[in-house]
């Protein structure tokens, strides 16, 4: 279960003023549950998970994952309950080393790292196995360099790391939209399925509205740094993308217009 | 030319390979010039030298000398990653203020080895006393050190090293903490270069304090030509480019000198010789785009690899393109 309390990030932009990225979130999410989260450039969903994931310190409030208060962990630290896939398919895996070796660096995470083997024949068999299930026949490349991978291997092998250990939350940052469409749909269908696999507690951020509803049982909708709308049960299964849109409108009100003026 | 002067720089070459693997480590491995060889290479020949003027055993001497160079490297990868100094900049601090710590442990700029026992003595006098123990010995060492980083780099703590090089933020994802990789990485590589700083100043019986300069200018050149000839693909590969390559490189000197060039002039053909191999990669990429590819060039290569599918492009950096695929808010 992960609790956000009055989580509050700001930014200096310049000119001495701040810019509030996250005001103050308070969010509950049961655990197991997965939860899509929507809003526009600026509404901060990143910044929300950068703070999770423990990339900045926030400026106010508390995060708590599984009763243990994790505020002010590193992000080196909390990477042991924390698994993330970013947006570019070429962060979440080191391109000159193989994928047995990314893979094995995955299994051990959040571990002190010895001198033992890195890469074992036990554990490649698992990563056979594993990667098996991407059925992008990477599983017979386990020599390859990761570098030699497209955008969407990258980016499902990305996922297998992200997930493999299980973690206590899972954070995925438009982990689909660097990819082609035809691509973007097989990544999500292997995130729904590891996810309902591992019965994982979730956090996807995605600008595709379609997705956001149909994946996961709950969706938040931020905007100026606050969660201005959250769906789920009955409520968001009725939802459309149109209505959504509409309710977005709403939200946004007149900077939408603006925002129209400064296109025209 | 003669087979004498060969030898002898086939046997520096060696010698000069546990160097080349250092810095292998932190140019290749971490991605970071590191100028702190050009004071942990005679730190380690000045606490070695001192050490064993003042008694200590060879053996002894050398891990102290170790030990000294991994403290310099340290310092390096304290500065850079806790006191956010940049790397480079970092390890011209550490190198500047070994000059006057290498002086202060000499107590003067220069001790000789002369009539003092060595690693080389204690062989002979240990029964191994042949005219290539030198050669032999230095290509057992670079051989093993070679064979430890293989290993090394390949159990978990060396797979997050070269991932703290290759990825930070992806291996900080997991777990790792990434400054202390970085000061690891540095204290081993520069633990090194003293190492081979000791070796050498036995080898050629004194320690100086201005042996240092131009060590990074070696290393590198060394790296890079080995690897230029042998392709690091694996750490293996790389390795072993680092020793072939600071071979080669001593070998180069020595036929520059036969050719003519005055040992002063030796600096600038060192310089050329890395500017060379650093430049051609660029001096490739620029002569092969003046070839302009004909249709049936572009037919073969289409029939050759399967079929364009977006999906199994080569990832890009930065996701901009696809981007526009996708409904937008």
């Amino acid at each position: 279960m992960l609790v956000l309390e009055k989580l509050t990030k700001t930014f200096p932009v310049g000119g001495g003023s701040v810019k509030v990225a996250v005001d103050r979130v308070d969010l509950l999410i049961e655990k197991g549950q997965f939860v899509t989260v929507i809003g526009s450039n600026g509404a901060g969903k990143s910044t929300l998970l950068n703070l999770i994931g423990g990339r900045f310190l926030p400026d106010r409030g508390r995060i708590i994952l599984d009763g243990v208060d994790i505020t002010r962990w590193s992000e080196h630290r909390r990477a042991q309950y924390v698994g993330r896939v970013f947006q570019d398919p070429l962060q979440g895996t080191a391109a000159s080393m193989t994928i047995e070796e990314n893979l094995s660096m995955a299994e051990r995470r959040g571990q002190r790292r010895t001198l033992a083997r890195g890469v074992t024949r036990a554990g490649r068999e698992r990563y056979r196995q594993l990667l098996a299930q991407l059925g992008l026949g990477l599983e017979t490349r386990l020599h390859s360099e990761v570098g030699l991978l497209s955008g969407g291997q990258r980016q499902s092998l990305s996922l297998l790391m992200a997930t493999m250990t299980h973690p206590a939350l899972l954070l995925l940052d438009e982990h689909t939209a660097a990819l082609d469409p035809k691509t973007a749909r097989q990544v999500l269908d292997l995130t729904a399925k590891i996810v309902a696999e591992y019965g994982l507690t979730t956090l996807m951020v995605t600008h595709n509205l379609e997705h956001a509803l149909r994946m996961g049982d709950r969706t938040i909708m931020m905007h100026e740094g606050r969660i201005v709308l959250d769906l789920s049960g009955p409520e968001r299964d009725r939802m459309t993308v149109q209505d959504l849109l509409q309710e977005f409108s709403r939200v946004r009100g007149e900077e939408l217009l603006d925002d129209r003026l400064l296109l025209n | 030319m003669n087979w004498y002067g060969l030898g002898g720089s086939i046997e520096q070459g060696l010698a000069y390979g546990v160097l080349a693997l250092g810095v292998y480590l932190t140019f290749r491995v971490l991605h970071f010039a590191d100028l702190t060889v050009d004071g942990s290479f005679p730190l380690g020949a000045a606490v070695a030298a001192t050490l064993i003027v003042g008694g200590t055993p060879p053996l002894a001497a050398i891990a102290v000398a170790f030990a000294a160079g991994m403290a310099a490297g340290a310092m390096t990868g304290f500065m850079h990653t806790k006191m956010r100094i940049q790397g480079l900049l970092a390890s011209i601090l550490t190198m500047t203020a070994l000059y006057s710590v290498n002086l202060r442990i000499m107590g003067r700029p220069n001790v000789p080895l002369l009539r003092q026992p060595t690693f080389f003595t204690n062989l002979a006098d240990w029964g191994f006393d042949h005219p290539l123990q030198a050669l032999i010995v230095f290509g057992v060492l670079a051989l093993l050190v070679k064979l430890g980083i293989d290993w090394f780099l390949s159990t978990e703590l060396g797979l997050a090293i070269r991932a703290t090089g290759d990825n930070p933020a992806m291996i900080r994802s997991l777990g790792v903490d990434t400054d202390s990789m970085t000061v690891l990485g540095l204290a081993f590589s520069n633990g090194l270069v003293a190492l081979a700083g000791a070796m050498i100043a036995q080898y050629q019986g004194y320690a100086d304090v201005g042996m240092g300069l131009g060590t990074i200018i070696t290393g590198l050149a060394s790296v890079i030509l080995g690897n230029a000839l042998i392709k690091p693909a694996t750490v293996f590969r790389g390795t072993l480019g680092a020793v072939v390559g600071a071979v080669l490189y001593r070998l180069a000197i020595y036929f520059a000198l036969n050719a003519g060039f005055a040992p002063t002039d030796l600096r600038i053909v060192t310089a050329v010789i890395v500017i060379l191999a650093l430049a051609g990669p660029a001096v490739k990429e620029r002569l092969g785009s003046r070839k302009v590819l004909t249709d049936e060039e572009l037919d073969a290569i289409a029939q050759a690899a399967p079929g364009p599918a977006a999906g199994n492009l080569p990832a890009a950096r930065g996701a901009s393109v696809a981007r526009a695929g996708k409904e937008g808010l």
